[in-house]
């Protein structure tokens, strides 16, 4: 069959057809048949238990030394980088380098520091520690006489920016006397282990900027001032540079003064290593209920003791998958027995006023779709908390109990 | 109409093809010939392919809404044998099942101290097509019969959401993949030369089943409907939902009787008469988003057509007219409630070539009332079809 003409202008009238103007307008009617409800679930069900594990502030933003509020802080370990790009390390060997000075920098936020009260600073190629895991118990007869003691630092206060605001107070080691030692080939074990430590047990303390404060701005730093001469038949450049190498972990040490988990009141103290779990219960209505349904938001609200916690205190509520060990008031655990998710359901908040509200929104709905188990939570005070504060829950007050706000969706 | 029951049915959208006028039974595209009646199927004296395409509009007057679209409505091909038999496959629209719902209030939920705007809403997308397999077979020169094996097949998606402070909202959607087969039986007489009379009955073999899957809630965060990777909770954490046969969504019986009389060998008078039952059962797991299901129906529709003259060589004599009048009534299943429609059509085709291709231009009119709403729905379509002819399996003379 041809295409004539004719069939052509039919085919270009239908084409027209395909123009016709199409229009969707939603119409308004009674919707009393839908199925789909919002409705509000609370539940009061909710219990803690307060557990200690032995702290580690490897994730602090400071650097503590000497005593405060029942916690020691016997020792600082600072471990310097070997840069992988450039092992400046290595210019302290070079002998088209000529070294002028090596210097180490720690930075304080106290205008007014003074030398008498700043710790002594001992050096070891040798000695390890974990900044996520070590703890006093790994340091519990450490004595420093095998170091090399570098002495107390030169203080340079009252560093200003462009405004005449204080930035911070540097502490100066000179490490000129470590040179061999910080790049000794011979040794092949080499990782340039720093400790600070008060030289007598008196009640001096101090805080430093760690790593974690602000990247390579006042990390922990060890600067090396070099020169070097470039000759010609007429000339002789002479040249003077400077080369920073930060600190690849930092550490204080935190031996905190107790013996047992004090049950009668629950709280959390990161300096403490004073942690706890809650148990939230749901009775077989509200899991009936919860079933298909879409959580719109589901709020956890503990009261507060505002007598004796600190305000503005970041709360951790992490979700347990499983446990490591049973719970034991009268046990100091090594490394925290309840195994949680942590992200996506791990959740964090600041105390606000007399109350801790978090949303628990995304686990609870996993739990809805059998993701996930309700085991319970670990609530832990956040590293970047300052060890020697702690919140504490009020849960003696019958008018306001702990308890979650759930409003769902279902069908 | 959308929203009740499986949809709105193509049958009671005005007309079905351009070139069938009102009628369905009745001939109206040629002189003996209905194409959406297989038993004047074997009157064709070439094989026709046949293609019907429809701008529908309805527009409700109180709320002045107005929803409009347009589709292809009818796709035919005719292959007649010998004059006595006939063979032909047929696809179409069936019911078309597009609306979204608004609820007429917004309502305050107060959740804990917080105050929430919720407005619910419904709604469907998608629809069921008709695939017709038939033929005919001339017992006598005044009997013949005719059948089609019509399959239903189609999907749609359903959603309810309550939307939040006019912001975000929550979502259920579900899915429904639809197979049903139907049987039509046809029969025409004629029991004088100038007068005829058609039959048929449409059965059901296998009720409209659907394989419904409901999905997991969701917050959708931009009202797309979409349930994307970013929205609450996240589509990775969901587990697949089994599929649920639901039976007997749509189990439709339906008489039809027709009869024309001729006069003047091009003019016709025709009246038809449908009835319709739908023995559907209500499903607990899908919701119908009007809460009503049209259970019984009956129209009728008379009808002039005018046929053109094969042996005039005046252009005015190659031309089809049809004017034809139109009722029906709907009966729903709750609240005692009913739908009527009046309907006016008027219709051109234009017939060329002496193998008779044919190109047709409808305009169907209506005006619908519905008991249980204050309202009236006026209903306007046009449809444009072209039906080309031309002899198949038969060998050309080669030149």
């Amino acid at each position: 069959m041809k295409i004539r003409p004719f069939t052509m202008k039919i085919g270009v009238a239908i084409l027209c057809a395909f123009f016709w103007h199409c229009s969707e307008e939603p119409l308004s009617s009674e919707l009393n048949h839908s199925t789909l409800y919002l409705d509000t679930l609370l539940i009061n069900d909710v219990e803690f238990i307060n557990y200690l594990i032995y702290p580690t502030l490897g994730s602090n933003e400071k650097l503590y030394l000497g005593t405060k509020d029942s916690i020691d802080i016997p020792i600082t370990f600072i471990e310097m980088e070997t840069p992988s790009y450039i092992n400046y390390w290595g210019y302290l060997e070079d002998t088209n380098y000529t070294i002028d000075s090596i210097r180490l920098l720690l930075f304080s936020n106290d205008s007014s520091l003074e030398q008498e009260s700043t710790p002594h600073l001992y050096f070891s190629p040798d000695s390890h520690f974990n900044e996520n895991s070590s703890n006093h118990l790994d340091f519990d007869g450490l004595v420093l006489s095998d170091w090399i003691d570098v002495g107390k630092p030169r203080i340079k206060e009252n560093i200003l920016d462009t405004s005449n605001t204080f930035l911070y107070s540097q502490l100066i080691w000179s490490l000129d006397t470590l040179k061999d030692a910080l790049y000794d080939t011979s040794d092949s074990n080499l990782v340039r282990t720093f400790a600070l430590q008060f030289p007598d047990e008196n009640s001096s303390f101090i805080e430093l900027f760690s790593e974690e404060a602000a990247s390579n701005v006042t990390d922990p730093q060890v600067l090396i001032y070099y020169h070097f001469d470039v000759s010609s038949a007429d000339t002789t450049i002479y040249d003077t540079n400077f080369v920073t190498i930060f600190s690849s972990s930092d550490l204080s040490i935190i031996k905190p003064k107790y013996s047992h988990a004090d049950t009668s009141k629950i709280g959390l103290s990161s300096g403490l290593g004073l942690r706890a779990k809650m148990n939230i219960s749901f009775s077989a209505n509200d899991l009936l209920l919860l079933d298909g349904a879409l959580i719109k938001s589901a709020n956890l609200e503990i009261p507060i003791d505002t007598t004796i916690s600190d305000s503005g205190y970041k709360i951790i509520i992490d979700p347990i998958k499983n446990y490591s060990s049973e719970y034991d008031p009268s046990n100091i655990f090594l490394n925290d027995p309840y195994l949680s998710y942590g992200l996506p359901y791990r959740v964090s908040n600041n105390t606000n006023g007399q109350n801790y509200v978090v949303s628990l929104k995304d686990y609870f709905q996993n739990i809805v779709l059998g993701n996930v188990n309700n085991i319970g939570y670990k609530i832990v005070g956040d590293d970047k908390n300052s060890p020697f504060l702690s919140v504490w829950f009020d849960l003696n007050d019958s008018t306001k109990k702990p308890q979650i706000k759930i409003v769902y969706v279902s069908f | 109409m959308n929203g009740f029951g499986i949809g709105h049915l193509y049958q009671n959208q005005g007309i079905e093809a351009a070139h069938s006028g009102v009628s369905y039974l009745v001939p109206s595209f040629q002189r003996e010939v209905s194409l959406s009646n297989p038993s004047t199927w074997q009157n064709l004296k070439y094989t026709f392919l046949s293609i019907s395409y429809a701008g529908n509009e309805s527009h409700l007057n109180e709320l002045k809404n107005t929803n409009g679209y347009s589709i292809l409505s009818n796709a035919s091909w005719i292959l007649p044998i010998k004059s006595k038999y006939s063979f032909g496959v047929v696809l179409s629209p069936y019911a078309d099942q597009r609306i979204e719902l608004v609820a007429q209030d917004t309502l305050l939920f107060i959740a804990y101290g917080d105050s929430l705007q919720t407005l619910k809403t419904i709604n469907r997308s998608g629809g069921l097509m008709s695939f017709k397999l038939g033929g005919s077979y001339k017992l006598t020169d005044r009997l013949s019969l005719g059948t089609t094996f019509n399959i239903l097949f189609g999907s749609s998606r359903f959603s309810e959401s309550i939307n939040f402070n006019m912001t975000n909202s929550a979502i259920q959607s579900s899915r429904v993949k639809y197979n049903g087969f139907l049987n039509q039986l046809f029969l025409s007489y004629k029991p004088t030369k100038s007068s005829n009379f058609y039959f048929s009955f449409e059965s059901t073999i296998k009720s409209l089943e659907g394989a419904f899957q409901k999905k997991t809630l969701f917050e959708d965060y931009d009202n797309n409907m979409y349930h994307d990777t970013y929205e609450f909770p996240n589509p990775d954490s969901l587990n697949l939902i089994s599929e649920i046969k639901i039976k007997n969504l749509h189990s439709p019986s339906t008489y039809r009787f027709g009869m024309k009389k001729t006069f003047n060998m091009r003019s016709e008078f025709s009246l038809e008469l449908k009835a319709f039952t739908d023995a559907y059962k209500k499903s607990g797991f899908t919701i119908i988003p009007l809460n009503n299901s049209i259970n019984r129906s009956v129209s009728q529709n008379i009808s002039y057509q005018r046929f053109p003259d094969d042996l005039s060589f005046n252009i005015l004599d190659r031309f089809t007219t049809r004017i034809g009048l139109s009722s029906l009534k709907h009966f729903l299943e709750n609240e005692n409630a009913s739908v009527t429609e009046l309907g006016f059509l008027i219709g051109l085709g234009y017939k060329f070539k002496p193998i008779g291709n044919q190109l047709d231009l409808s305009f169907y009119y209506g005006r619908r009332s519905y008991t249980k709403y204050d309202d009236q729905e006026l209903v306007r379509q046009v449809q444009l079809s072209t039906s080309i002819a031309d002899l198949w399996f038969v060998k050309r003379r080669q030149k």
